[in-house]
C-alpha cells in the first residue's frame, strides 16, 4: 500500500492556493505575517514529550489512527499530553495556523487572558463542538476532512481602550470562513502565553504566522495640494483645471459640491519603516487611481465605497510623493477614502473621516436546502481568475450541508462548499442586478473546466466544452438532480449527490458509449496517489474512486489531471 | 344567468337609475379586484402564470420557483392551496401549459417540466431550447406565448449598460418563432423591453416600455422583419436566419417625430397605439385579448394592457386602416396591489393578475400580489369604440348617451400631439396643440357621436387625445374614463359627416388655449423658482451645500435635512436611479397636494417638468434624466417649520418624499 507523504515542495504551492482562495472572499492578507521558524525550536520554548519534529506526515483520510511520520524538522507533529508554548506573546494580534489533523482529532489553542479556540476533525468526541469553537458555536462547521490542510487565522485584542478586564476575538476564520466575529470576552491577564495543546489525535502544524499590532502610524502625509478638473467622468483625462489649492486633509469635501470633476491630490507621503504597505482605496465614482513616486500602483474603475480595492507596495523609509485621482460620477454621492496598513499595523485612515461617508446598507438574502430534500438554485457564477460570468449555473445544496454547482453550459464542476448554502442577495435584492450566486460556507474551487470530452487519444490535451451540449435533468427520489449532457453522438447522465463529508459523483454512457470519452476527475498542481483508488489533490481535497476503473495521471500544461475513460459507468467521490 | 337578469333591470329601470344617482360609480362597482391570499412564508413574485383546465392556477416567480395554486377562485372557504411543483429555475418570466407538461423561461433557456410520476411536483427539467447571456441583469426572457396557428414567440430584453441598452449577446432586442423542437427562428428586431405580447385577431403584437430610443409606452403590431425601433439588436441583422438587414447605423438619431424617420427607413413599424407617458401608465407589462364571449363585460375583441409601475390595466381598441393596425388605448381599472406584470383568463372568463414590484417600484405598494379582476356584470359608461374617420372620429358608447350633453360644446376637448424618435430616454411630449371640435352628430340610438373637424388637422403620426367629460349617459352618468388617445398613423378615407346632421359648435370651441410648443415652457413665475446659477449677491458662496441622491425603489438617499432659516443653499440633485425624477421643496404639508396637482397637469406634465404652479412649490429642480444632475440655489425659508421635498413625476410623490426642516 502506497501512501501519501507530504513534502514541503508541495506544501508552498498548498499554501498558496489557500490564500488564494480565501482572499477571494475576505481580506486575509497572508504576507503581512512573520512565520515562525519551526526548525529553530528555541521560538517554540520547551518542547514537551509529547510533540515531536518530522519532515513529512503521512496522514489516511478514514482510518482512525495510521500516521506514519519520517522524523525531520519542518513539521510540528503534536499528541495528547502538555501544550506547546510558542514563544508568542503579545494583548492585540494575528495568529495564522497551517495544520491538518487525523480523523477524530481535536487541539485547543489558548490565548492571552484566558480565551481559547477548538479545532477539530468533524465534531469533538461526545460533544457538538465544531471547529472554531470559543465557548461559543461558530457560525458554521468550517472544518475539513482528515489528513488535508487547514487554515485557522484569530485576530484578537484586549488592549482596548476602556476595556480592561475585557478582551475581544475580532474574528476566527476557518478554512477562510469567518466563524465568529466581534466576541468580547473575560481577560485574565494570569495566562498569558499562547499556547497549543491537542487534545485528541494527532494534529500537525505546518506553519505558524503571527503579527502583533502596535498604535503607531509609520505612514502620514503632508503637503497636500489639490487640484479639481471639469474633465467629464468618464473622460479618463485632466485637462480642464477648475480649481486648484492646498489641504490639510485628503477629502472631496474640497470640491465644494460639484457634481461632476476629476479631482487629484498630490503630496508628500513621509514613510518611518521599511515594509510592504497595504493601501486600499474606498470611493464611490467613476475612477480611481494611485500612484507613488510616479509609479501607478492601483487603479480601479467604478465602484462604490461598499468595495474596497488593495494593492500591496514595498516602500522605504524616506519621504516619497503621492498622487491619488478620483473622477467622480455625477449622479453619485462622492465618497473617497485611502487607507494604509502593514504588518504589525491595523489599516487607518489617510483621508478626513468625513470624506467616507457610511454606504447604505443592504439586507441579506439566503436560499437553504430542507431537511429531507435539496435545494436548486439557477443563477450567474462568478469562476475565480475569470472575467466573464457563468451563465448557465445549476447550484445544489443538499440536507448534509455540502453543496455543489455546475456550469451546465460546459459540463463543469465549478465548486464544492460545505456549511450553509447560498447568499443570493445579489440575485433577489431590489434588481439583482449582478444575478451572482455565492457560497455561504467553505468552498474548494474546482476545474471550472468540462468534466466530459472525446479525446482522440488518451494522451491528447484535455478539450473544453468542445462538444457538450445540456440536455436536462431528472429530478430523482430523494431530490437530487440527473443531468444528462450529450457529448458528440454519445448522451451521458451526470448524477451528483452527498454525503456527510463528501460529493459523490456517477457518471453514466446512456446512449453511444464510446472508449474515446473520457471524465476529468481532478485537475491540480499536484495530484498524489494515496492508495488504490484515493488520491489527493494539492492537499484540499481526495478523489476516490468508486469502480474499478484505471485511472489515468498525467501532466498537461503545467498541470496534473486525473482522468477516466468512460465506456463504463464511472463513480467516485469529492470528499473534503 | 346572473348578469343578464341585471341588464334587464338596469336597462328600462328608472328607479334603479335613481338609486344609482345617489352615489358616484366607481371601478369597483363594474369590476372587482378580488386579493388571492398568499401564504406568509411564499415570495410570489409573480414572473409567469397558466391557468389550467382543471382550474388550478400555475405561477412562476422571480425567485425561480413554480407554485401550483389550487382554488385560485376562492370558492367555498375561499381558501387557495398552495404547492411548489418546481424551484431552482433563474428568474423565469413566462409560464405555457401544454397539458402535459409545461414550458417555463428562464434567463438563458425554455425549459420543460413535467411531472412524470404524478407526485404532484415536477421531475423533469428539460432543456427545450437555450440561448447564451452576457450576465447583464437586463437580459430578461419572456414566454413563450402560443399562437392561435400553434407556433410559439418569445422574446428577450436588451441589456442595460448606463445611459443606454445594448445587445451583448445574439438576439437581444427580438422576438423568435420557437417550434415544438425547439428551433428559434428570428421574427422581428427593435424590441426593448418587450415583457408583453401574444395574438390578437390573428396577428402578433408586443408592448414596449419607455427607454432609449422609446418615447413612451406602445404597442406594436410585429409582422416578420418589422424593426420595432430600438437599434440595439440590430447588430445581429443580416446573421443566418436574420429577416432584417438594416444596421444600427441605418436609423438616425435626429429626434424628428418617427412617423417622419419610417418614411425613409420602411422596416421601421410604428406603434398601432401609444400609451402617453404617465397619463396612462409608464411601463407596460402583459397584453391579452379579451375571449371572453362577455363574460368579462362589453369590450370583446379588445385589448388589455397591464403596468407594471402604475398598478392598472388599460384597454386598447384596434381597427385596421389601410391595411395598417392602429387604434386608441383607454384607462380601465387602477388600484392593483403591486406591480401588474401577468395576465391570464381564468376558466369564468375573469382575469388573474400577477404583480411583482421588487426593482422598480409601483402605485400599489405590496412587493408581489396575486388578484383576480372580476366583472360585477354591471354595464359601465364608456367609450367602447374610438374610430378615425377622414375629417374626425366616430365614438361608440357602451351606453345611450344623453344627446343633449353630447351637443353641448363644452362637453368635448380635443389635443394632438407627438413624441420624439432619438436615443435619449423617453421623450417630452412635442407640437402640442389644440383641436377645434367643428361639431357633433349622434346617433339616432344615441350610442354613438361623430366628432367632426377640419381634415387639416388630422395629423398622420400624432396621438389625438380626445375628452368627453361633459357627455352623460341616458341614465346620467359621467363617462367612467373620460379620455382616449387615438394614434392616426393612416387618415382613412371615409366619407365626409354630413354637415346636415351636424351639430354646429361655434368658432369658439376648444377654449383652452394651449402653450405653444416652440414658446418657453415655464413662465416666469415659475422660473424663479429654480435658480441654476449662483444668484447675484451671493459673493461669498452658499452658507450651506447640500448634495441628495436617489435610491432604486422611489426614494431620495436623504430623508431629512435641517437648514437654518434664511439661509443660502444650494442643493445638488444627483438622479442615479434609471427613471426619471425631479426635486421639488414644498409648503409643510404640501407635499402630496403638489403631487396631485403635478399629475393632474395631464398632456402638459412633462414640457412643465411636473411642476404644477402653485403657491406650495417653493423651490424645485427640472425633471431629470437617469444618471444626471441639476444644482439649484435659494435662500430657505425665514419661518421654522417642517417643509417637504418631493419628485412630482407622475406616481411618484406618494413614497418619494423627504423633511426639509427649516430651523432658527
Amino acid at each position: 500500500m502506497k501512501r501519501f507523504l507530504y513534502s514541503n515542495t508541495g506544501l508552498f504551492v498548498l499554501i498558496l492556493q489557500v490564500c488564494l482562495a480565501s482572499l477571494c472572499k475576505s481580506q486575509t492578507r497572508i504576507r503581512d505575517y512573520e512565520w515562525l521558524p519551526l526548525d529553530k525550536r528555541a521560538s517554540l520554548g520547551k518542547i514537551p514529550a509529547n510533540w515531536s519534529f518530522a519532515d513529512s506526515v503521512a496522514i489516511h483520510p478514514e482510518k482512525l489512527n495510521p500516521v506514519k511520520i519520517i522524523p525531520g524538522s519542518r513539521i510540528l507533529v503534536g499528541k495528547p499530553g502538555e501544550a506547546i508554548v510558542p514563544s508568542l506573546s503579545g494583548r492585540n494580534f494575528k495568529l495564522y495556523l497551517v495544520y491538518s489533523l487525523t480523523s477524530g482529532a481535536s487541539a485547543t489553542i489558548s490565548l492571552p487572558g484566558g480565551s481559547f479556540v477548538v479545532i477539530s476533525e468533524g465534531r469533538v468526541a461526545d460533544s457538538e463542538k465544531v471547529s472554531g469553537f470559543t465557548g461559543l458555536a461558530p457560525s458554521q462547521d468550517a472544518g475539513k476532512t482528515a489528513g488535508l490542510w487547514q487554515t485557522l487565522e484569530i485576530d484578537y485584542e484586549s488592549d482596548i481602550p476602556g476595556l480592561g478586564d475585557k478582551a475581544r476575538i475580532n474574528e476566527v476564520r476557518i478554512n477562510g470562513v469567518i466563524v465568529q466575529q466581534g466576541q468580547y470576552t473575560d481577560n485574565r491577564p494570569s495566562s498569558p502565553a499562547i499556547s497549543i495543546r491537542v487534545d485528541k489525535g494527532t494534529a500537525i502544524f505546518h506553519s505558524i504566522g503571527f503579527q502583533k499590532f502596535e498604535n503607531r502610524r509609520p505612514v502620514l502625509l503632508s503637503g497636500l495640494t489639490y487640484k479639481i478638473y471639469n474633465d467629464e467622468w468618464d473622460s479618463r483625462t485632466t485637462d480642464k483645471l477648475a480649481l486648484s489649492g492646498t489641504s490639510t486633509e485628503l477629502t472631496f469635501e474640497v470640491a465644494e459640491g460639484r457634481k461632476n470633476y476629476n479631482l487629484v491630490y498630490e503630496g508628500d507621503m513621509v514613510v518611518k519603516e521599511n515594509g510592504d504597505y497595504n493601501f486600499t482605496t474606498f470611493y464611490t465614482g467613476a475612477y480611481c487611481q494611485l500612484s507613488i513616486d510616479g509609479n501607478v500602483v492601483l487603479e480601479t474603475d467604478q465602484s462604490t465605497s461598499q468595495d474596497a480595492h488593495q494593492t500591496n507596495v514595498r516602500i522605504e523609509a524616506g519621504t516619497h510623493r503621492i498622487r491619488l485621482w478620483y473622477s467622480k460620477l455625477p449622479w453619485e454621492r462622492a465618497a473617497l477614502g485611502l487607507r494604509v496598513g502593514k504588518t504589525g499595523v491595523r489599516d487607518y485612515d489617510l483621508h478626513a473621516l468625513s470624506s467616507l461617508p457610511e454606504p447604505p446598507v443592504k439586507p441579506f438574502l439566503s436560499a437553504r436546502p430542507g431537511t429531507q430534500q435539496p435545494e436548486m438554485i439557477r443563477s450567474f457564477i462568478r469562476f475565480p481568475g475569470e472575467t466573464h460570468k457563468r451563465t448557465h449555473c445549476l447550484s445544489v445544496g443538499t440536507p448534509w450541508q455540502r453543496s455543489f454547482s455546475v456550469d451546465l453550459n460546459r459540463g463543469a464542476l465549478l465548486q464544492v462548499w460545505s456549511g450553509a448554502f447560498a447568499n443570493t442577495t445579489e440575485m433577489w435584492y431590489e434588481r439583482g442586478e449582478p444575478q451572482l450566486m455565492t457560497p455561504l460556507g467553505q468552498t474548494e474551487i474546482m476545474s471550472g473546466r468540462s468534466s466530459f470530452a472525446r479525446l482522440p487519444a488518451a494522451d491528447a490535451p484535455w478539450v473544453d466544452s468542445a462538444s457538450v451540449s445540456f440536455m436536462g435533468y431528472r429530478i430523482d427520489a430523494r431530490g437530487y438532480p440527473a443531468v444528462r449532457y450529450s457529448l458528440g453522438p454519445s448522451v451521458i447522465e451526470d448524477a451528483i449527490t452527498a454525503t456527510e463529508k463528501s460529493i459523490n459523483r456517477t457518471i453514466t454512457p446512456e446512449r453511444n458509449a464510446s472508449s474515446g470519452n473520457y471524465v476529468l476527475l481532478a485537475e491540480g498542481r499536484q495530484i498524489l496517489p494515496l492508495e488504490k483508488g484515493l488520491y489527493i489533490v494539492d492537499g484540499r481535497y481526495y478523489i476516490k474512486l468508486g469502480g474499478n476503473g484505471a485511472p489515468i495521471l498525467r501532466k498537461s500544461k503545467g498541470k496534473e489531471e486525473l482522468l477516466l475513460q468512460l465506456a463504463q459507468p464511472v463513480s467516485y467521490s469529492i470528499i473534503w | 344567468m346572473k348578469k343578464i337578469l341585471i341588464l334587464l333591470f338596469l336597462a328600462p329601470g328608472a328607479v334603479l337609475d335613481v338609486f344609482s344617482q345617489t352615489r358616484m360609480k366607481t371601478e369597483d362597482d363594474y369590476y372587482r379586484i378580488i386579493t388571492i391570499p398568499v401564504p406568509e412564508n411564499i415570495e410570489l413574485e409573480i414572473g409567469g402564470l397558466a391557468a389550467l383546465p382543471d382550474g388550478r392556477l400555475a405561477a412562476s416567480t422571480r425567485r425561480g420557483e413554480v407554485w401550483m395554486i389550487s382554488n385560485p377562485y376562492t370558492t367555498g372557504n375561499r381558501k387557495p392551496e398552495f404547492r411548489r411543483f418546481a424551484h431552482g429555475l433563474h428568474e423565469p418570466l413566462g409560464l405555457l401549459y401544454r397539458g402535459n407538461d409545461f414550458l417555463a423561461t428562464q434567463r438563458g433557456e425554455v425549459t420543460r417540466l413535467a411531472d412524470t410520476d404524478n407526485d404532484g411536483e415536477a421531475d423533469l427539467y428539460e432543456s427545450f431550447v437555450k440561448w447564451p447571456l452576457s450576465g447583464n441583469y437586463h437580459q430578461y426572457s419572456y414566454g413563450p406565448v402560443r399562437l392561435p396557428n400553434g407556433e410559439m414567440i418569445l422574446t428577450l430584453n436588451v441589456d442595460w449598460i448606463g445611459k443606454g441598452g445594448a445587445s451583448l449577446s445574439k438576439w437581444r432586442g427580438w422576438m423568435l418563432k420557437l417550434d415544438e423542437k425547439g428551433n428559434l427562428t428570428p421574427w422581428a428586431a427593435g424590441l426593448r423591453s418587450p415583457a408583453g405580447f401574444g395574438n390578437f385577431s390573428g396577428d402578433i403584437f408586443y408592448t414596449e416600455n419607455q427607454g432609449d430610443w422609446v418615447a413612451s409606452g406602445r404597442l406594436t403590431h410585429l409582422e416578420k422583419g418589422d424593426f420595432a425601433g430600438n437599434p440595439a439588436g440590430l447588430r445581429w441583422s443580416g446573421q443566418p436566419g436574420s429577416p432584417l438587414g438594416l444596421k444600427p447605423e441605418d436609423i438616425p438619431d435626429s429626434g424628428e417625430p418617427m412617423h417622419n424617420v419610417a418614411t425613409s427607413i420602411p422596416e421601421l413599424k410604428l406603434p398601432a397605439v401609444w400609451f402617453p407617458h404617465t397619463i396612462m401608465g409608464i411601463s407596460l407589462s402583459d397584453l391579452k385579448e379579451d375571449l371572453t364571449a362577455g363574460a368579462f363585460g362589453p369590450f370583446k375583441g379588445q385589448l388589455f394592457v397591464g403596468d407594471q409601475g402604475h398598478s392598472n390595466i388599460m384597454r386598447a381598441d384596434l381597427e385596421k386602416v389601410n391595411g395598417k393596425w392602429q387604434g386608441a388605448c383607454f384607462q380601465f381599472r387602477k388600484g392593483f396591489a403591486s406591480g401588474v406584470f401577468r395576465m391570464e383568463w381564468g376558466l369564468d372568463g375573469s382575469m388573474f393578475v400577477g404583480q411583482t414590484s421588487r426593482g422598480w417600484s409601483a402605485k400599489g405598494l405590496a412587493p408581489f400580489a396575486l388578484q383576480r379582476l372580476v366583472w360585477t356584470g354591471e354595464m359601465p359608461f364608456e367609450m367602447k369604440h374610438l374610430r378615425a374617420k377622414s375629417d374626425g372620429f366616430e365614438i361608440t358608447f357602451t351606453l345611450p348617451v344623453d344627446p343633449e350633453s353630447a351637443k353641448k360644446t363644452e362637453s368635448w376637448e380635443m389635443n394632438s400631439f407627438t413624441y420624439k424618435y432619438h436615443k435619449e430616454y423617453g421623450s417630452p411630449v412635442i407640437n402640442n396643440e389644440a383641436v377645434p371640435v367643428k361639431g357633433v352628430i349622434v346617433s339616432d340610438d344615441s350610442l354613438s357621436v361623430r366628432i367632426v373637424m377640419d381634415r387639416a388637422r388630422m395629423k398622420a403620426g400624432y396621438i389625438h387625445e380626445i375628452k368627453a367629460e361633459g357627455v352623460l349617459s341616458r341614465a346620467g352618468l359621467p363617462l367612467l374614463h373620460p379620455e382616449g388617445y387615438y394614434t392616426l398613423n393612416e387618415i382613412p378615407d371615409t366619407e365626409n359627416a354630413d354637415p346636415a346632421l351636424m351639430t354646429a359648435f361655434s368658432g369658439t370651441q376648444a377654449p383652452h388655449t394651449h402653450t405653444p410648443a416652440t414658446a418657453p415652457p415655464i413662465d416666469i413665475a415659475t422660473a424663479i423658482k429654480r435658480v441654476t446659477v449662483p444668484p447675484y449677491g451671493w459673493n461669498k458662496g452658499p452658507e450651506r451645500v447640500i448634495t441628495i441622491g436617489t435610491r432604486p425603489g422611489l426614494q431620495f438617499d436623504i430623508s431629512e435635512i435641517r437648514v437654518k432659516a434664511g439661509s443660502k443653499v444650494q442643493l445638488t440633485f444627483n438622479n442615479s436611479d434609471d427613471m426619471l425624477h425631479n426635486l421639488v421643496i414644498t409648503q409643510p404639508g404640501a407635499a402630496n397636494a403638489v403631487g396631485e396637482a403635478a399629475l393632474a397637469l395631464g398632456l402638459k406634465g412633462s414640457e412643465k417638468h411636473y411642476i404644477p404652479e402653485m403657491a406650495e412649490v417653493l423651490f424645485h429642480s427640472n425633471l431629470l434624466q437617469p444618471e444626471s444632475s441639476e444644482t439649484i440655489y435659494f435662500t430657505a425659508p425665514s419661518k421654522p417649520g417642517i417643509y417637504q421635498y418631493v419628485c412630482t413625476f407622475p406616481g411618484h410623490h406618494a413614497l418619494m418624499q423627504g423633511r426639509l426642516v427649516i430651523v432658527k
